[in-house]
């Protein structure tokens, strides 16, 4: 089975399917510790709300699964398509910070938690906020191409390392 | 057997996929003060923290040889699109955190106050230079934090002579003065110098044991952090205050006033203010 050359042999494809003691033993401690979390919330359903809890978790899911993953999956395949190859890994990093940091200061650029009577929640201007975060982002972005380019100069003409 | 484990595994990522978001979406909307649900956030996010736990150390364990294979394997997979490889993606995960993190964290680390773009608080933004999570208004105590009719009340088990005091009795107690911090749960901190009637002395006033458990009370009629309990250790530290003043003038009603809890070592909502009854067990 050795090879030619005294290479070793590849290791083994891993397993396809989960299986072994190992596994049904997380599971196990796994789903007790689930089950904890859900007898707990059912025991305190006046404050808990069962139903309401769980249409945010399940919604929670399927607005990611139905929108947000396809979302990402797009945008990648665009940059993909349209940005030059040496430019891909850095703007595809750079869109994932941006993403973040956008959906974190949804409720802050849009202020609804703002009270008129207590001015010390949400004090800051998040609209102008946002855009210095995203524009120092993007701003690194373009100082990692450029040292990039400056480092490595044959780099645009390399192919795939294997 | 396979395809048992199989369904145990699909299984579990629904409440680890729909855990994990309802964690992030519900905490970061409530350190924004948004509450667009039904529910009680502290609660119910501790019992989903729960269930995402659980469901992670199954996922866990089900990833955990098809992980070991591909660690073992030298070198890591090129993308053949030039595209983020693992290693890129791991590092704009950590990017997105450290970005979020120097963004918000001047809200507790006064010297990166200056970077606090998208943090929710300030340190020093609100009444008497202190940041409010809820108003007297929203309490709904203003009209009985200001009546001539507020008394102190101690009583319980544990006091031989119960007390109902006025404000000017308080304030004609030994006052002692302390630098402490209200640090909030939801990542905000502010501290300030605070000056009042330390607990212990009312305790020794009342007869009561210094290091007394204590339940203490607000006017507030509703509401889960109305009450706050002391610990022995908590009641007997001479810097906890019922305090009365904050940087030298009288509390603003938003503070507590007329009398606020204050002490070291708890966290911002056992801080309770408008003070009303201390129960000694």
């Amino acid at each position: 089975m050795t090879p030619p050359g005294g290479r070793p042999p590849p290791p083994p494809p891993p397993p396809a399917e989960p299986g072994g003691r190992l596994f049904w033993a997380g599971a196990a401690a796994g789903w007790v510790i689930i089950g904890i979390g859900v007898v707990g919330l059912l025991a305190d359903s006046a404050r808990t709300r069962p139903l309401d809890a769980g249409r945010f978790v399940v919604g929670a899911a399927v607005v990611h699964d139905l929108l947000v993953a396809p979302l990402v999956v797009v945008l990648g395949l665009l940059v993909n398509r349209v940005a030059p190859r040496r430019w891909r890994p850095v703007v595809q990093g750079a869109l994932i910070v941006s993403g973040a940091v956008a959906l974190f200061s949804v409720p802050i650029v849009r202020g609804y938690g703002r009270v008129s009577t207590n001015p010390s929640i949400l004090p800051g201007n998040y609209t102008a906020g946002l855009a210095t975060v995203l524009g120092a982002v993007w701003a690194t972005a373009a100082l990692v191409l450029a040292v990039r380019r400056r480092g490595r100069p044959d780099r645009s003409r390399t192919h795939v390392r294997q | 057997m396979r395809g048992a484990a199989h369904l145990v595994e699909r299984l579990s990522l629904v409440p680890l996929v729909g855990g994990s978001l309802f964690m992030l979406f519900s905490g970061v909307a409530n350190i924004a003060r948004w509450y667009p649900w039904r529910f009680s956030f502290p609660i119910t996010h501790y019992w989903v923290a729960w269930i995402t736990m659980g469901a992670l150390v199954s996922h866990i364990a089900a990833k955990l040889a098809i992980t070991r294979a591909a660690l073992a394997r030298p070198g890591a997979p090129t993308p053949a699109t030039g595209g983020l490889d693992r290693r890129g993606f791991l590092t704009a995960v950590a990017a997105a955190s450290g970005v979020l993190t120097l963004a918000t964290v001047g809200q507790t680390v006064r010297p990166l106050q200056r970077l606090a773009l998208l943090a929710p608080r300030r340190p020093r933004t609100g009444p008497q230079g202190v940041p409010v999570n809820k108003t007297a208004g929203g309490a709904q105590v203003l009209d009985l934090a200001r009546s001539p009719d507020y008394r102190l009340v101690v009583e319980g088990r544990g006091v031989r002579a119960p007390l109902s005091l006025t404000l000017d009795e308080l304030r004609s107690m030994p006052q002692r003065e302390a630098t402490l911090t209200i640090a909030c749960v939801e990542g905000w901190s502010s501290t300030a110098t605070w000056r009042g009637v330390p607990v212990r002395d009312v305790l020794a006033r009342a007869g009561a044991r210094p290091d007394a458990r204590v339940r203490v009370e607000s006017l507030q009629a509703r509401g889960g952090y109305r009450t706050s309990p002391l610990n022995r250790l908590q009641s007997a530290d001479p810097d906890t205050l019922l305090a009365l003043e904050l940087f030298g003038e009288p509390l603003h009603i938003d503070h507590g006033f007329p009398v606020r809890l204050i002490g070291p070592n708890r966290p911002g909502v056992q801080q309770t203010k408008w003070v009303s009854r201390l129960v000694v067990r």
